[in-house]
């Protein structure tokens, strides 16, 4: 860390565009050198979509650009934190995502994917409350994976009902890529609640299910 | 190594596609390299069995101004190969581009002040895996056309200084990508496993 910091304060790359860190386990991300290098840079000034995956062995976050065209990803920062299990991934990557906080005020989409195959039980509600905090302006929130669904949707449901639109004002359409699955119980019920809720603050929230058949949300 | 000892290929009207293999089966010697006309040589090197192939690899490297292609990529003999190529402390004038990775090792290969006579001034694309190369500076600094720099898998206790590495960055204008990656504590890994 120390050492990408140094070389970060180091140099100038007024014509980068692509840019990935990777970073190995460690508790503390103090890093307010590499929050300021890429606040300062022009190409990441302004990050529109972001997608989360957290695996077994890491938490991989990739940050783009306002899309032109299907696939464009030609602004784009990926960082990677090796660790885990998956409270320490969230923790890792909020104190990261924090350093450069002002550049994340115009997502508009975030995509969040689970790939974790034992987290049950091991993340409280709240992590997640805080977490999704990040992403204030978010317009269009994917979960991918039935994992992600089973951790994300109680933390959007107790939000709305404790603080209303505080945390995600701007959520519009909720998308979940499930290949097939979709919710039932008490997890059907919690999506119920949250629709209404924020119908309630007058703000309409869509829910869509990826549809493996036709291969579109419906 | 391939097989064949020589191939002629007449691709079009425009190209003619000239290729040396050297092999165990069919071995070419320092002779046939002699008589080589002087056009450009790709080495290409993955899965090397023998030192004798090291021996015939170092008899096409010593033709070091004929080189302008080589990658690397074997585990076996990479000491032997690394201690005979670092003695060829001649500049590679046409090296266009360098790929040598290193598997990991008990110990660190290390690349010296004079490797490639510290000279390349063709050098467009540098890739070193898991090879330390504290001097990389002298290399850099005739390396103006360098387009990509990648120093991957580079052992914590053989890193390169932050102040020394960025001065010589910014004297390769035409770099578009650059690659720093250190390979992972063992002793992290022990703890995640």
């Amino acid at each position: 860390m120390t050492y990408l910091e140094d070389i970060l304060s180091l140099i100038e790359t007024p014509m980068l565009t692509k840019s990935y860190f990777c970073f190995f386990n460690q508790l503390v991300f103090d890093t307010p050198i590499i929050g300021h290098f890429i606040c300062h840079m022009e190409t990441f000034t302004t990050f529109h979509r972001a997608c989360m995956e957290f695996f077994s062995w890491a938490v991989v976050v990739t940050l783009l650009g306002q899309e032109v065209m299907a696939d464009d990803n030609r602004e784009t920062l990926r960082l990677e934190i090796s660790c885990k299990p998956l409270d320490w991934q969230l923790s890792a990557l909020a104190q990261v995502l924090n350093s450069f906080l002002y550049s994340l005020l115009a997502l508009e989409a975030v995509k969040i994917a689970v790939s974790c195959e034992d987290w049950q039980g091991e993340i409280e509600v709240i992590q997640w409350q805080e977490f999704l905090q990040l992403f204030i302006f978010a317009k269009k929130v994917t979960l991918v994976h039935k994992d992600s669904v089973w951790l994300v949707v109680p933390a959007l449901q107790e939000l709305a009902r404790e603080r209303a639109t505080e945390v995600l004002p701007a959520l519009q359409n909720l998308f979940l890529w499930t290949y097939g699955w979709q919710p039932s119980g008490p997890l059907k019920e919690a999506i119920g609640q949250l629709i209404t809720t924020q119908q309630l603050h007058s703000h309409s929230l869509t829910v869509q299910y990826w549809d493996n058949n036709s291969r579109k949300y419906i | 190594m391939q097989v064949a000892p020589l191939s002629i290929t007449a691709y079009n009207t425009h190209r003619l596609d000239l290729k040396l293999y050297c092999s165990q089966k069919r071995s070419v010697n320092s002779k046939m390299l002699d008589i080589w006309p002087a056009l450009p040589t790709i080495i290409y090197v993955q899965g090397m069995q023998s030192k004798e192939d090291v021996t015939r690899l170092m008899t096409a490297l010593r033709q070091h101004n004929q080189v302008c292609k080589i990658s690397y990529c074997n585990g076996q003999f990479q000491d032997s190969f690394l201690k005979e190529f670092v003695a060829i402390d001649k500049p590679f004038l046409a090296l266009t581009t360098l790929k040598l990775f290193f598997s990991f090792g008990k110990e660190v290969p290390v690349l010296p002040d004079s490797f490639l006579g510290g000279s390349a001034p063709c050098l467009r694309s540098l890739d070193l895996n898991g090879i330390s190369y504290p001097s990389i500076g002298k290399l850099l600094s005739s390396t103006t056309n360098l387009v990509r720099l990648s120093l991957w898998d580079i052992p914590h206790s053989r890193y390169i200084a932050p102040k020394m590495i960025v001065p010589c960055l910014s004297m390769l204008p035409r770099l578009k990508s650059l690659f720093l990656g250190f390979r992972y504590p063992q002793s992290w890994a022990h703890q995640t496993s």
